[in-house]
């Protein structure tokens, strides 16, 4: 069967009707366009590409159930990414920027500089670091896709991995640096979890870009 | 004759690892039909198992995704990674046992009786 440009709409008006995300509908939508373009002999009707979407997709339930499954397996994947991402920053080479960075923590430490101000620079170089993953996530998903009719079943897994990094510190931050904090800590001991907040803040950073850059070629086309 | 499909049910990554490495890049319609003209239409791909299999594979690191237009659509091709390679040989010779053994228990059957 030859599909004119109007039945196309059709079938693809109905299609977005039973999927959530672009990835299941651009598949969807192939698929039955290939059904109807190789198997139908008929006439069109739109009931055809309802049949074939009961018929090989087990209709909208089980499309939905399918988005839910391969959106939790997104997200096991990409949270094992960047656990994997993390460690490598303990292998070489990756492992000398922690090195540098370990050093100037100590160089900090001990010398004689303000530790107010030291807390008050890593604070801000904390917040950036777990601030950029999210940045990513929302320039990924409402500016660089703000065009597509759908959103992206990789921005669940994107979210949530990239609100890690803040959710920690924001929970650091208020038990450890807030005005009404919950543990009260020598000057000397707020700059050494400050600089360990930091240090691990960079690291995640560095884990998340290489995630994101692995992901983006992989699974957010 | 139409096969049950649920006899298929615990081995369909190993078919489509199979086809992946059989046929190299293949889509999902394109792998529908495909397993439809190898068993002369004794097995379909039916009820929504197909796309579920290979986004679990996908998301396990097995299967590897390209997208490119076709005709004016978006379409999605799945093709073995160097993972998927070992994954399918492995599952072969998984198959192989599983199906000696199987030819094995339903030969001794009339024996028994």
């Amino acid at each position: 069967m030859i599909l004119n440009e109007i039945q196309k709409q059709e079938i693809a008006d109905y299609v977005k009707s039973v999927t959530r995300y672009r990835e299941t509908y651009n598949e969807v939508y192939d698929h039955v366009l290939s059904a109807l373009e190789q198997e139908a002999q008929d006439s069109f009707h739109l009931s055809l590409a309802e049949e074939v979407i009961n018929t090989d997709f087990g209709g909208r339930k089980q499309i939905f159930e399918g988005e839910d499954n391969t959106r939790q397996a997104l997200y096991g994947s990409f949270s094992r990414m960047l656990k994997q991402e993390i460690l490598n920053t303990f292998k070489f080479p990756a492992v000398l920027h922690n090195f540098s960075l370990l050093g100037l923590g100590l160089v900090f430490y001990f010398g004689e500089a303000n530790s107010e101000a030291i807390v008050s620079v890593t604070i801000i170089g904390t917040l950036i670091a777990v601030l950029i993953p999210l940045l990513l996530f929302v320039y990924k998903s409402y500016i660089r896709d703000k065009r597509q009719a759908k959103p992206s079943i990789s921005d669940y897994a994107l979210r949530y991995n990239a609100l890690f990094g803040l959710n920690t510190a924001t929970c650091v931050f208020y038990l450890c640096f807030a005005w009404d904090a919950m543990i009260a800590l020598e000057p000397g001991i707020l700059v050494s979890i400050m600089w360990t907040a930091y240090f691990f803040s960079s690291i995640f950073l560095r884990a998340f870009m290489k995630m994101y850059n692995s992901a983006l070629k992989l699974k957010l086309r | 004759m139409s096969i049950n499909s649920d006899l298929f049910k615990g081995t369909l990554s190993t078919i489509l690892l199979n086809l992946l490495e059989q046929h190299g890049k293949m889509y999902g319609y394109e792998i529908t039909q495909k397993v439809k003209a190898i068993t002369d239409g004794g097995f379909n791909l039916k009820e929504g198992a197909l796309y579920p299999a290979l986004h679990k594979l996908e998301a396990e690191g097995l299967v590897e995704t390209s997208s490119e237009m076709v005709d004016g659509r978006m379409r999605k091709y799945y093709e073995l990674s160097s993972d998927g390679q070992t994954a399918a040989l492995n599952k072969m010779e998984e198959a192989r046992a599983f199906i000696k053994s199987l030819k094995l228990l339903l030969n001794l059957k009339p024996a028994l009786q």
